[in-house]
């Protein structure tokens, strides 16, 4: 072993972070040989059926063994997983019980629905975002979930002091996560989490929570969505002919829609799954209105899209300054990017291109980006 | 049999209790994520719990584990999680301010297995982890020693290239 390799044997055994363990591991393999085991059992039942079917239908139907069919398939999950539509059924957050060694949640989930449930007005209309089921990885997330800390942490993720009461920032949220997870023999349960008060409770336990499983969630689930949505259904929508200029002004409450962004963990990579399409439109500005002056769609290499706009951006993004009012300047001359990614969602960028250039109100448009659209739809004429 | 599981075969749970946690760090470094690497164990344990006595008779239990984490990880991973794509510049998941050193130092090793490929990142951990030997590692990777040894002084020269390992050196070497 020479002293590189000794190098980076060291580097990779210092890498590995205190992971934790499930509270008995056993158990946890246990239950996987179970339903696997059960899972065996129905597979074997289809094929007895099928076969018989296949040898003996007249007879099954019009005879007397009717009765012997062995159901096909296990279970799926019983009850139904309806998002609360307001706090009010929620636990009072102080009165469950944390610190026990209790799991938060039952393990045997089949099923996990994230509910954004609204707080006082709640979002605006278009950053509503319906349940989310998540059917594979479904262990993780409740392993995730009783894999959190015992009790209330604060910001930096430590406990409080023992005999601390419930402390809780003020932060205005306008909803709250709840996750639902469906079990094939027992009856939903239901964990609320509480942003303010970072802890996620049921009926009767209640636990601090990093959120790091709301992450977990959202990976998971752009990953199903990948894995169940075919590419060739997934596509923009056309350029409109006319497109009011003062949705461009920054503070916008119509500002450019970004659907990707809602199942996105990573608060600093706006795309993270690969583009499937693009559509770009140019508008130049008469009057109060951009008038549509090219446009182009494209699927082929679309995926490059990605990278400049990730950048363009992203958290060392440039920030530009086209200003607000009373000195804000109209553009005179902007394109909108939609893409679509192989999640099936989409994100509108909006770039401006005169008399200030800017992506998204916010950011400096970089030399990248702009050869891009210029790819896309030619070179932004001068004015 | 307990409610919610069948009774483990016999010396599975002291198996578990003595080795899972070496398993369990070799996981990590072959997913890159605790959540991931207890999946990846636990689906490896459980296989083995169902042909334990096998597993037991053949001499080396841990041995079978082992080679089983890291073809499931091999070929499992491929199918399960075939709709990540792996990117050429892997998120930062780093907050400027918010992590500790030696975070980041985890960080940064984390990102530059990410961009090994799965067999690379196998053989390195199976080499300088498990201290396999070229021959073993083959044998537990169903592959030939010449890939080993390819694949492996690839993935060395990668880590030894990769940016954020020396930014990782660099500031090891500064009192």
């Amino acid at each position: 072993m020479t002293r590189d390799d000794e190098d980076i044997r060291g580097l990779l055994a210092g890498a590995v972070p205190p992971l934790a363990a499930p509270p008995d591991r056993v158990a946890e393999v246990g239950v996987r040989v179970r339903r696997h085991r059960r899972r065996m059992a129905g597979g074997a039942a289809a094929v007895a059926l099928t076969v018989g079917l296949g040898i003996g239908l007249p007879a099954l139907v019009a005879g007397p063994g009717r009765d012997d069919v062995i159901p096909l398939v296990t279970p799926g999950p019983r009850g139904d997983a309806n998002c609360p539509t307001s706090l009010d059924g929620r636990p009072d957050l102080r009165f469950v019980r944390y610190g026990d060694d209790e799991p938060l949640v039952p393990t045997g989930a089949v099923e996990v629905t994230s509910c954004q449930v609204p707080v006082a007005g709640g979002p605006h209309p278009a950053n509503r975002i319906g349940p989310r089921t998540l059917t594979t990885g479904v262990d993780e997330i409740v392993r995730l979930l009783n894999a959190q800390p015992p009790t209330q942490q604060d910001g930096r993720g430590r406990p409080l002091p023992d005999g601390q009461q419930m402390r809780c920032t003020l932060k205005a949220t306008y909803e709250e996560t709840v996750l639902v997870l469906r079990y094939p023999d027992r009856d939903p349960v239901t964990v609320w989490t509480d942003e303010n008060c970072r802890v996620a409770v049921t009926a009767t336990h209640g636990r601090g929570i990093d959120f790091g499983v709301i992450r977990t969630f959202l990976d998971r689930y752009r990953a199903q969505l990948v894995a169940t949505t075919d590419p060739a259904t997934v596509t923009t929508p056309a350029c409109a002919a006319t497109f009011p200029v003062q949705r461009m002004r920054k503070g916008s409450e119509d500002g450019p829609l970004d659907r990707i962004d809602f199942n996105n963990s990573d608060p600093y990579l706006a795309l993270p799954t690969p583009l499937i399409e693009v559509t770009a439109c140019r508008y130049e500005v008469r009057g109060e209105t951009g008038e549509l002056v090219g446009q182009q769609r494209r699927r082929a290499g679309a995926d490059q899209l990605r990278a400049v706009l990730n950048q363009a951006v992203g958290r060392s993004a440039e920030r530009s300054d086209c200003g607000d009012w009373p000195d804000y300047e109209e553009p005179t001359l902007f394109d909108t990017l939609t893409v679509a990614d192989a999640t099936g969602e989409t994100a509108e960028f909006w770039i401006r291109h005169e008399p200030c250039r800017s992506v998204n109100f916010l950011h400096a448009l970089t030399p990248e980006l702009r050869d891009a659209m210029t790819d896309l739809l030619g070179q932004p004429p001068s004015r | 049999m307990t409610d919610r599981y069948p009774a483990p075969p016999e010396g599975f749970a002291d198996f578990v209790a003595a080795r899972s946690g070496a398993l369990l760090r070799s996981a990590w470094l072959l997913t890159g994520d605790a959540g991931r690497a207890e999946d990846l164990l636990q689906t490896v344990l459980a296989a083995a719990w169902r042909r334990w006595p096998t597993v037991v008779a053949a001499g080396h239990p841990e041995a079978y584990l082992r080679r089983a984490l890291f073809t499931t990880y091999v070929s499992w991973w491929r199918r399960r999680w075939r709709s990540e794509f792996p990117a050429a510049a892997p998120p930062d998941h780093s907050r400027p301010g918010d992590l500790a050193r030696e975070s980041a130092d985890r960080d940064a090793v984390r990102r530059a297995l990410a961009r090994l490929s799965r067999q690379q990142r196998a053989i390195v951990v199976l080499r300088y982890v498990e201290d396999l030997s070229v021959e073993r590692t083959a044998q537990v990777l169903g592959c030939s020693t010449n890939t080993v040894k390819v694949q492996s002084s690839r993935a060395l020269r990668s880590l030894r290239t990769d940016p954020d390992l020396n930014l990782f050196t660099n500031r090891e070497v500064v009192p």
